[in-house]
């Protein structure tokens, strides 16, 4: 069942919300909506399932035009981040309810209202819980029942709104987990808000990237993290170190540091400004003392299964290094890579740069080192 | 036997002063009433209830703030619906409103509620046209125990109101239930208990009621005389142990009465896994 979101405009006041808002989704799909508080992806998911309404554009679902239908008729099924459950009906009763308000010629008898909500408890894997009231359950078995209270009414799309934002991480972890079997197991056509990009990365097949009020990029979570569109973008999914400077006779210059162009940049001339983007796996350290770009080790945090290490950049000669966002280098290293390298604090070591993402104004794609 | 230390210091004194107060304002006085009124005979007691005054005034009273306070149920749930709901211009001002029948004298309350409904007031012309009387009736004797009774009804449901979820009834709506359908399932069950304690406090204070009653009630034996009046008369009568017979049958009832309302409400939390 898909869903074709067009020009799709919402202000409040002068804040505007949605700006011009394209979007399709095709059916089967899971898609993540991505970005940081404020940036409107919940506006954009309350406005698909109809509890808010667009100030101009459209939204058509399977073809048909429902931009101002509201919610009971689009066959949606939404499940909040604080689960609004009804906590004076038990966890049956909560399933059930989309059943039991349905006109008298629609509604299932009693007992296949019975079979049906014992069904999807068995999928959610709560069944015995059935006779609970919702605040005798933890978080995750309360969005578990909200999600199995939506799938009760057999919606044609599923809408999540920061599902799992309200519990801790063990749990969260489990249920992403578990979304993505649901999904295939179900295959409705469904579209969840998070400001988390691990947890879009890890659940969506493709992932909508917002940033006030606009579709910033839209691809699979490799696209996204390996082909970033805008500066916003690379900022946003993972971690990447900024360095300020601007593009001179085929090099980048930041400070007195150059960092060659690739072969098919070689012509852009920025002389005034540019940012170049380096994720910190894509940085080496090498202990080659011929090596031109010199750091200072200030601190070493291990991660687990890798290593973060800040780095203070050293100029070349006199005092003009780099300009670095927060005046620090971060760098990725693997296990091994760091065990390899034995490395300490207050250590001066080169280091090399493999991959640098390069926005530049005029063009509309990435040209990569 | 252990001593398990409380987080929460001064459970002594707070109890003792409970018991102190609770003692000194409630349970001596009603210990009085009960040994004034053991100075008549149970055949006494008997003569002074079952007197076809005494027990018509009772009618009067039950009837007249059970209606008032039921009603009360509605209206009052409508104005704390419309208070909590909707962006009111002056909304301050017509909230202080609601609490003005707890301000004003209620002898005021009674003179005014009885200039407007008489049959030549403002609005009793009008139910006088349609034959229908007023003031001078238990029908009138409603109209002054619903407007006393109003704020209880609408400071009780008005806090539960504020604190529901909104995502609840947008939840409600997403799975396919109508306006109503969401207000009778969703919305009003959480509201039960505090509409329940609304209606006990507007019934038990409509029980109590004398000064806005006693003008517009026209005070008629045997039609709209209610009980506090009753009480009043044999006091001025000097007849004492009567009047204590008669508060405390009336005490008795209410007492009755509210208990079983708190047991109605005790249920409904229990039911819905709020026990």
């Amino acid at each position: 069942m898909s869903i074709h979101v067009n020009h799709l405009t919402k202000r409040y006041g002068n804040f505007t919300a949605l700006d011009d808002i394209e979007l399709s989704i095709d059916d089967g799909e899971l898609v993540a909506l991505l970005g940081p508080s404020g940036c409107g992806k919940t506006t954009l998911l309350r406005s698909i399932a109809g509890m808010e309404f667009a100030d101009s554009g459209s939204i058509l679902l399977e073809g048909r035009d429902m931009t101002y239908e509201p919610i009971r008729h689009r066959q949606v099924g939404f499940v909040f981040q604080h689960y609004a459950l009804f906590n004076h009906m038990s966890v049956f009763e909560n399933v059930a309810y989309g059943l039991r308000v349905r006109p008298r010629a629609q509604r299932p008898a009693e007992a296949e209202i019975r079979r049906r909500v014992h069904e999807l408890l068995e999928l959610v894997q709560l069944d015995w819980l059935a006779k609970r009231f919702p605040p005798q359950l933890s978080g995750g078995q309360r969005q578990r029942i909200a999600l199995a209270r939506a799938l009760a009414v057999e919606p044609r799309y599923l809408l999540l709104d920061e599902p799992f934002g309200a519990l801790d991480a063990n749990v969260r972890k489990e249920l992403r987990r578990w979304l993505r079997r649901l999904h295939e197991e179900l295959h409705v056509t469904s579209l969840f808000v998070t400001h988390d990009q691990e947890e879009a990365m890890e659940v969506a097949s493709r992932i909508v990237v917002m940033n006030h009020g606009r579709i910033e990029q839209v691809g699979t979570p490799e696209e996204i993290y390996d082909e970033p569109h805008t500066p916003f973008v690379s900022s946003f999914i993972g971690n990447v170190n900024i360095l300020r400077g601007a593009i001179r006779e085929g090099a980048f210059h930041t400070g007195n540091w150059q960092i060659p162009l690739p072969k098919e940049a070689r012509e852009i001339h920025h002389p005034e400004e540019q940012d170049a983007f380096i994720r910190p796996h894509d940085i080496e350290i090498v202990k080659d003392t011929a090596v031109p770009w010199r750091v200072r080790i200030q601190h070493i945090q291990p991660m687990g299964s890798s290593y973060h290490v800040e780095a203070v950049p050293i100029a070349l000669n006199g005092d003009n290094g780099p300009h670095i966002e927060n005046d620090l280098i971060t760098i990725e290293l693997t296990r091994q890579a760091y065990k390899a390298l034995a490395i300490d604090t207050n250590d001066e070591v080169g280091i090399d740069i493999h991959h640098v993402h390069w926005f530049y104004d005029h063009a509309t794609g990435t040209a990569a080192s | 036997m252990s001593q398990r230390k409380s987080m929460l210091p001064g459970f002594g004194l707070s109890l003792g002063i409970t018991v102190f107060t609770v003692s000194l304002l409630v349970l001596i006085p009603l210990l009085a009433l009960v040994t004034r009124s053991a100075e008549l005979s149970l055949g006494g007691i008997w003569d002074t209830l079952a007197d076809r005054r005494v027990l018509a005034a009772f009618r009067v009273s039950f009837s007249t703030a059970f209606a008032a306070a039921f009603l009360n149920i509605f209206m009052g749930l409508v104005v704390a619906w419309v208070l909590v709901r909707y962006p009111l211009p002056f909304k301050r001002f017509w909230d202080s409103l609601i609490d003005l029948p707890f301000a004003l004298p209620t002898a005021v309350a009674g003179i005014v509620l009885t200039t407007l409904y008489s049959p030549n007031g403002w609005l009793g012309q009008f139910f006088a046209d349609l034959g229908i009387r007023v003031a001078f009736t238990p029908l009138g004797i409603t109209i002054a125990l619903i407007f006393i009774g109003l704020p209880f009804v609408v400071r009780t449901v008005e806090p539960i109101l504020q604190d529901l979820d909104r995502q609840q009834e947008e939840a409600s709506t997403s799975l396919g239930a109508s306006r109503w359908q969401t207000f009778r399932r969703v919305l009003l069950p959480p509201l039960i208990p505090a509409i329940l304690t609304g209606f006990s406090l507007a019934f038990a204070r409509g029980l109590g009621e004398y000064g806005s009653v006693i003008f517009i009630a026209g005070n008629m034996p045997m039609k709209s005389e209610i009980v506090p009046l009753l009480i009043v008369t044999k006091l001025e009568q000097y007849n004492y142990p009567g009047a204590t017979v008669i508060a405390l049958a009336s005490l008795v009832v209410a007492f009755v009465m509210l208990l079983v309302i708190n047991g109605l409400q005790h249920w409904t939390r229990k039911r819905t896994g709020r026990g």
